[in-house]
């Protein structure tokens, strides 16, 4: 027992020497705690990040066929503009054989207000209604950094996800309008963030990040950190039961991929 | 008498330190990947000699560190204040001049485009081999989740005058559970390309024989793309046909394919954005529209796109990235490389082919894009 608390202090400091400036993101790939949003953005840089995440069955998402099963997320973010970020997100459960690759989720954040402005980060997420209906969600939320010292920020992040969508019927359900309506999302068997939803992140010097939030389900913690410069590692400890994680690589675009450019710089 | 032979020995001296000079430059920028240098002494400046130089550079797909790239050896060899001519397939597109670290773009006067037209040869190209994956993929089949096809196509554009040349290649398949072609080596897509600046501003480029995407036929293309403005239009006629390479033989549909689309396009320049809608009939006869946004960064080109046709919707997203590692073997009349701008595509459906489109990655269209003389300064 020791030995295994020291060999997890000594490699905790290994990984810290190796980090640099990295933002907390959520299992979708999004800026964010462990499974909400949040509205601020710390890499200013042009950047696209690519991200694995896992959640175990007992807090999988995809409902594919009602059934449910470990499953993996591999999402690719891009923030073209300063007020949108664009996030696409393919889910794999493991264990169901089925149709496809995957559920495709496609979402937009918008970036409305910002605290260096306005006094709070305001932001809104908009999924727009294509096939996968499991995943959907249309939140808003809010949150300001405070610095505590030099070192330490803290930021609350609160929020509402709207309990229902805007979309068609499932195929099987009876519907007497069977076209583009409200539809409450409990019908998709769709419990992510519905209703209002809030954490709190601890922000060390933009290197270690540590959430505690309330997803509207659950209560998780998280903890994140960069090593090797590029790649983000996430630890969570969902509803106080279960770890999971999840690791993302982010390629800067504002920098030449030239090896000429490289030489003559 | 001596005097004359004094002075004729310094000029002599001058002139060869000058020439010296010039071919360092020369040397130094072909060492880098810089082809069909192209240089001029322009009027004398306050006692220095100001030059103007043609560049082309086909392993770097943004022309503004093309310009850079070139002006940093060159002012490291003593060459400063120069304009710099940015060719395309050896026609000149503008000139270019870097002050305290800004791009400034003008128009090439009549003479100066005869100049560089003089001193144009074809000795100055590389032969430049590209290696270049083609990867086709269709996800959602329930035997088989994803279906591709994985070829390699070593190809190369061999000029053959100025404006012209001659694409071919061999297409290496490495896997295919897609299509039932053939799983032997054959001839990568093999057509000629004439690239034309007609009009100052006004493109043209006619390509003709077997293309991307099982295509053949004939392709025009015209861009009205004035080089510092934000608009920019354009049209497309293709007659083409459907080809395929099936066991120790070559298929050819009939050739009654015609596509017909008119292009507009506006250059958000803040955001480097390109806001791009395309309209007519595409192809297999299927009429309709396709909007697209086209966002520039370094190296990379990331699209997204809609269109909706008579055949129905669709959407996604395509990206132009240049290939790791980039050059391997580089001498004064040979390159291998992988592609410095390879395109792939993502639709969101996969039930046959809604505004279907090819040799995409070879049209003025989307290659002229970057050319945008505002956007230089923007990266």
């Amino acid at each position: 027992m020791k030995f295994s608390i020291k060999f997890i202090a000594i490699s905790f400091v290994l990984l810290m020497s190796f980090t640099g400036t990295y933002s907390q993101i959520n299992f979708l790939g999004k800026s964010g705690l462990v499974r909400i949003p949040k509205p601020s953005f710390i890499d200013k840089r042009d950047n696209i990040q690519f991200q694995l995440s896992y959640l175990p069955v007992d807090y999988a998402i995809n409902n594919f066929m009602n059934r449910k099963s470990n499953e993996f997320f591999y999402s690719v973010h891009l923030k073209p503009l300063s007020w949108l970020s664009v996030n696409f997100v393919l889910t794999r459960p493991t264990e169901i054989p089925r149709i496809g690759i995957g559920d495709r989720h496609l979402d937009f954040q918008f970036f409305i207000l910002d605290q260096s402005k306005y006094g709070i980060n305001l932001s809104a997420i908009v999924s727009p209604a294509l096939a996968a209906s499991f995943i959907d969600h249309n939140s808003i939320f809010i949150s300001r950094s405070i610095a505590i010292n030099k070192s330490f920020n803290i930021e609350p992040v609160f929020g509402y996800g709207l309990k229902v969508n805007f979309r068609k019927p499932p195929i099987k359900a009876k519907f007497d309008d069977m076209g583009y309506q409200w539809i409450a999302k409990s019908e998709f068997g769709n419990y992510y963030l519905s209703g209002f939803f809030g954490g709190l992140q601890i922000n060390v010097k933009n290197l270690l990040f540590l959430s505690a939030e309330y997803d509207t389900q659950y209560i998780n913690l998280g903890t994140s950190f960069t090593i090797l410069k590029k790649i983000g590692v996430q630890l969570n400890y969902l509803n106080f039961n279960a770890l999971t994680g999840q690791v993302s690589y982010k390629i800067y675009l504002d920098k030449s991929l030239k090896r000429d450019m490289k030489l003559y710089e | 008498m001596s005097k004359y032979i004094l002075c004729m020995l310094f000029i002599v001296a001058f002139y060869k330190a000058y020439s010296q000079d010039i071919n360092e430059l020369k040397s130094v920028l072909s060492s880098v990947g810089f082809e069909q240098i192209l240089v001029f002494p322009m009027s004398a400046n306050e006692g220095e000699i100001v030059y103007r130089i043609g560049v082309e550079h086909r392993g770097i797909n943004n022309p503004s560190e093309v310009l850079t790239l070139a002006n940093s050896i060159s002012e490291r060899l003593g060459f400063e204040q120069n304009k710099f001519v940015l060719l395309y397939k050896g026609q000149p597109l503008y000139e270019s001049r870097i002050l305290d670290n800004l791009i400034s773009s003008n128009n090439l006067s009549d003479t100066n485009t005869r100049d560089l037209f003089r001193k144009f040869s074809l000795n100055n190209y590389r032969l430049n081999v590209v290696i270049d994956p083609d990867i086709q993929a269709r996800f959602g089949s329930f035997e088989n989740p994803i279906q591709s096809k994985l070829s390699l196509l070593i190809g190369s554009d061999i000029m053959l005058f100025r404006g012209f040349s001659l694409f071919t290649g061999i297409l290496i398949p490495i896997q295919n559970d897609l299509d039932n072609e053939s799983n032997q080596i054959k001839l990568g897509p093999t057509f000629i390309e004439f690239f034309s600046q007609i009009l100052p501003n006004h493109y043209t480029q006619l390509s003709l024989g077997l293309f991307y995407n099982n295509r053949y036929g004939i392709d025009l293309e015209y861009r009205f793309f004035p080089h510092s403005k934000r608009f920019s239009m354009g049209f497309r006629y293709a007659k083409t046909g459907f080809y395929y390479f099936p066991e120790r033989s070559i298929f050819f549909d009939s050739l009654d394919d015609n596509l017909m689309l008119i292009n507009f396009e506006y250059l958000f320049l803040k955001e480097r954005i390109s806001a791009s809608l395309d309209f007519g009939q595409f192809l297999q006869k299927d009429q309709g529209f396709k909007f697209s946004l086209f966002k520039q960064y370094k190296n990379i080109e990331v699209g997204f796109f809609s269109t909706i046709t008579k055949l129905g919707n669709n959407s996604g997203f395509n990206f132009t990235i240049p290939l790791f590692p980039g050059t391997f073997i580089r001498s004064k009349v040979f390159e291998l490389r992988t592609n410095d701008s390879f395109r792939w595509q993502y639709s969101y459906s996969n039930e046959g082919v809604i505004g279907g489109d090819f040799n995409s990655n070879r049209s003025i269209k989307n290659n002229l894009r970057r050319f945008n003389s505002n956007l230089l300064n923007t990266y």
